[in-house]
């Protein structure tokens, strides 16, 4: 498959798809699986997988309805594992698998398809590994979606939520040795939640605890908002952190030996501005976690939920 | 703590911007960490108006709903950044995006040093709109041990004049002083910024422009040019060239990595016919750049 160009190799590309259905329904849904003949390696040689791409479509079934704004992907929560080893701690949004790209704008997916029978919304999440996984023939990934959200409208009915995955990589060339240890991407989140009753909430004790049994250097934290409504219930997506005029909610993040952010409580609009990322790595050691809370000082009719993922990587052998 | 990012951060003016007839916001961060800060990033965002979904700076330190637009000045330490007053339009930069931020990212390495402050002034002017929308100030660091090289940014900016979308010829010069090294060092200049800002007060968006709150202004771009020279006469465009052109339509940045020597400056012309037919958009074009000065 691969072939020489004078004294290189160039590497064949791969991409291992694979789509589920979820029903819509209010609360936790049952586990979709995905096809796992779909995203294993059939080849006879190995692959790497230098992405992974996260599509998520639902049709509202309301004709022109320009208002709606029920979201692909915002209820969506995804549990993947490679082999026998969890790329995600649990089942983790969606919205925090990678930061919010501009161009994969919610308002941008909805105007994709509209006509007298519904309109369509579609989001996407796209992550770069910064190491490719190593996939030996036979090697796959398993992957499941849900859907959660606290409660839904039957004034904006949904079709099922269309959930694809994409794992996209190469062949890899013949001559290249078979890695020791791999450094493979992990995902933890906790989603917090602000219901109108509440003026102020703060939350966290054990969620962003590091589960596995070595160390996680954590190269972002990404954080995404999402708003419910209890009247006119929408699962959409804010794809913002609450507004500074209306929820100001204040984050205190303290650090695993105890540090906060900054010596004050950080406003969220100032921790996650845009891409609803922070950079800079450390490392979380095992059974450590990173303390979380959020403080919104005031409330709006609606109520929130708020995720916040530390991503990162870990060495491990596949 | 050396290794774990570290926000600083602070609420500005809230409020209406209509008129902006404001007194500037000045804030001070002081590291009181016990390490060096890089600095990643300085952000001024806007929470809050008409869309939440414009919650940081739609456009290009414009914000499109209201049509205010921010100044900043910036100190790190005893050092200027900015030389006085830079519109933010002229000198916020990100990499990959596809629309511009409401922040300055430092590709290279800055740093503040334990116990230095970093100073950001803001101001606001020209508000139409009545949206009301929150500021805030922000700079995303990382604690990190001394580095071998203190290196600080440069950022300086021009705001040209306001013009409709069909106001015919024009031509403008930015003054000598603005893009100029004045320090006794070369200055490595990573990128020449430049935008053409289309905001406030508009009903309709310019034919083939993004609708209200977007400031890409694509026909605008083919139909203003940019000129550029060194102080030594040395022509960095060969001819007037368009926005579009130059300045990647996505980044709207020239990526240029030379180095400016001390008392250097480079001069720009910005010229052009606006000739476009329907809208009521307003255009001003912005000039500035990013580099970078080490200093210990």
């Amino acid at each position: 498959m691969a072939f020489n160009v004078s004294s290189q190799v160039v590497a064949t590309p791969i991409t291992l798809r694979a789509a589920a259905a979820l029903p819509i329904a209010a609360g936790v849904t049952v586990p979709v699986s995905f096809d796992m003949t779909k995203l294993q390696n059939t080849l006879r040689v190995p692959i790497e997988i230098t992405e992974m791409l996260v599509t998520s479509r639902v049709n509202l079934l309301v004709a022109n309805v320009l208002q709606a704004n029920a979201e692909a992907g915002s209820a969506v929560e995804l549990n993947v594992r490679v082999v026998d080893r969890s790329l995600t701690q649990g089942f983790v949004p969606f919205g925090v698998i990678a930061p919010w790209d501009v161009n994969e704008d919610e308002v941008w997916a909805k105007t994709i398809q509209a006509n007298s029978s519904f309109w369509t919304s579609r989001v996407q999440r796209r992550v770069i590994f910064s190491a490719p996984i190593r996939l030996r023939p036979g090697m796959g990934f398993s992957v499941a979606a849900r859907r959660n959200v606290p409660a839904l409208t039957t004034a904006v009915p949904l079709s099922a939520e269309t959930v694809s995955i994409a794992f996209i990589g190469r062949v890899v060339p013949g001559s290249s040795l078979q890695p020791t240890a791999q450094d493979l991407p992990y995902w933890i989140a906790a989603t917090l939640n602000a219901p109108t009753t509440l003026n102020t909430i703060s939350t966290v004790e054990n969620d962003l605890k590091n589960g596995l049994d070595s160390p996680l250097s954590v190269s972002r934290v990404i954080s995404h908002a999402r708003k419910y409504d209890e009247v006119s219930v929408y699962a959409t997506s804010h794809n913002s952190t609450p507004s500074g005029n209306d929820e100001d909610a204040l984050m205190t993040l303290r650090w695993p030996n105890g540090d906060l952010i900054n010596d004050t409580p950080v406003y969220m609009q100032s921790a996650f501005i845009r891409e609803h990322a922070m950079s800079g790595s450390f490392s979380l050691p095992a059974a450590s976690r990173v303390n979380l809370s959020l403080e919104y000082k005031s409330a709006r009719s609606f109520n929130w939920l708020t995720s916040i993922a530390l991503f990162g990587t870990r060495r491990e052998v596949l | 703590m050396a290794g774990y990012p570290y926000i600083m951060q602070s609420a500005l003016f809230s409020g209406s911007v209509v008129g902006s007839v404001l007194a500037p916001d000045e804030r001070v961060f002081r590291n009181t960490t016990p390490y060096y800060l890089r600095v990643h990033r300085i952000s001024v965002h806007a929470a809050g108006g008409d869309d939440t979904r414009y919650e940081t700076l739609q456009g290009t330190g414009v914000v499109a709903v209201t049509g205010v637009r921010l100044s900043w000045a910036i100190r790190f330490g005893h050092t200027e950044v900015t030389s006085g007053w830079a519109p933010m339009a002229a000198t916020t930069w990100r990499a990959n995006v596809d629309e511009p931020a409401p922040a300055v990212y430092f590709s290279q390495p800055v740093y503040l040093a334990p116990g230095d402050r970093l100073d950001v002034k803001v101001k606001y002017e020209g508000g139409i709109a009545s949206a009301s929308p929150a500021f805030f100030l922000s700079a995303h660091c990382s604690a990190v041990d001394r580095p071998d090289a203190i290196r600080v940014p440069a950022l300086y900016g021009w705001e040209g004049g306001e013009r409709s979308a069909n106001s015919g010829e024009f031509s403008e010069e930015v003054p000598v002083g603005t893009l100029y090294n004045e320090f006794d060092e070369a200055m490595h200049i990573e990128r020449i910024i430049g935008r053409l800002a289309l905001f406030g007060g508009f009903s309709t968006p310019p034919s083939g422009g993004d609708p209200a709150g977007s400031a890409r202004a694509y026909q605008a771009i083919r139909q203003v040019f940019a000129d550029m020279e060194l102080h030594d006469g040395s022509k960095i465009t060969r001819d007037p060239t368009p926005f579009g052109a130059l300045f990647d339509l996505a980044r709207q940045s020239w990526l240029t990595n030379f180095s400016l020597p001390s008392k250097g400056y480079i001069k720009t012309t910005v010229s052009g016919n606006l000739v476009q037919t329907n809208g009521t958009a307003l255009f001003r074009p912005y000039i500035g750049l990013l580099g970078y000065r080490t200093i210990g």
